[in-house]
């Protein structure tokens, strides 16, 4: 059962109350739709006509999905080359891949060296 | 076109290629729709294939291979425009009333079209670019709330505030037009909408969520 405040809120909504909550009603959505301006489309012819007019502005936006705008060919043919020019950039070579590789076990090997100088305990634990 | 996809994921060039000739279109006229203008949407679009070939591998094929592109540029194109836009900032100073110049931006255009259809497409290069963002991704390209928060950078509160209010807003730029929105009962916008200044959509949401 309804409170009074309730009562009041619901039968109290105008079409100015309304206007805000239509573009969400016609999309079926009920994000920021107030119960009062909810209730009132209900049955206002009014609003309904209004609600029923965005329902059409959202049928040609959907319609807007397939449309497809015409390009300059030559922004088709320059994102191709970007892509063939970034594949080049990161192909490395084995050479590069083998230096790294190196160099990472020569820097861990530093590092498990130095810190035995300084606890010389901490390998025989690790054992 | 998955055929396509798995053939690109392994390394074939020429796969790559047809792919990109095959989606261009769809990912051309989604960047022009976000930005506005064609060169803005060229460079979003090349962002896109870019940063699409570097996550091709991780492209798991749970979602339509389209949808994921369209997600990307929908990305590519917000950093775009904000980096745009900030730059004007900068250079411009505290100009709030700076005409729009570009030519896509045409209220007698609008106003003189007779075909519903223009009208709306004209009502919808009017609106703010952030507003703008929000109904083409959502009603145009049918991405939830929470893929257009991510992809814009915002929380899903702040995606659905920010739909709401462009939803508004094009209600109100349509206003007796072909469509025959009621003028006698405008929505409520904020004086900040009608400077077309942006608003703090994480303040706006928290305020909806109460």
């Amino acid at each position: 059962m309804r409170t009074l405040a309730e009562i009041v809120h619901l039968r109290g909504a105008t079409c100015r109350d309304a206007a805000d909550a239509i573009p969400q009603i016609a999309a079926g959505e009920d994000f920021g739709v107030d119960s009062g301006a909810a209730a009132h489309v209900a049955v206002c012819l009014r609003c309904q006509a209004e609600v029923a007019a965005y329902r059409r502005v959202l049928a040609h936006l959907r319609d807007l999905r397939l449309e497809r705008l015409p390009f300059p060919s030559a922004v088709l043919a320059g994102t191709i080359a970007a892509l063939e020019e970034a594949e080049t950039a990161g192909a490395v070579p084995s050479w590069a891949v083998r230096a790294a590789y190196v160099g990472g076990l020569t820097a861990a090997g530093v590092l498990v060296w130095y810190g035995s100088r300084r606890r010389p305990g901490l390998l025989a634990h690790a054992g | 076109m998955r055929a396509l996809v798995d053939a690109a994921r392994s390394g074939d060039r020429d796969a790559l290629d047809d792919l990109v000739r095959a989606t261009y279109g769809g990912t051309y006229t989604l960047a022009y729709r976000l930005t506005g203008n064609e060169d803005d949407a060229c460079d979003a679009v090349q962002d896109a294939y870019l940063r699409a070939w570097r996550g091709l591998r991780r492209f798991r094929g749970d979602a339509q291979f389209t949808t994921w592109l369209y997600r990307i540029t929908a990305n590519c194109s917000a950093n775009l425009v904000a980096k745009r836009a900030r730059h004007r900032t900068e250079t411009l100073g505290d100009e709030d009333n700076v005409v729009d110049l570009r030519p896509e931006i045409d209220p007698e255009r609008r106003v003189a079209a007779t075909d519903e259809r223009a009208q709306v497409i004209a009502a919808l290069a009017e609106l703010p670019w952030r507003l703008r963002q929000a109904i083409v991704l959502r009603d145009i390209y049918d991405l939830s709330h929470g893929a257009i928060a991510k992809e814009l950078g915002i929380t899903e509160a702040a995606a659905k505030v920010r739909l709401h209010r462009a939803r508004r807003r094009l209600r109100d730029v349509l206003a007796g037009s072909a469509i025959a929105f009621d003028s006698g009962i405008p929505s409520r916008l904020p004086v900040a909408e009608r400077e077309g200044l942006p608003a703090s959509e994480e303040i706006r949401a928290r305020a909806d969520a109460g």
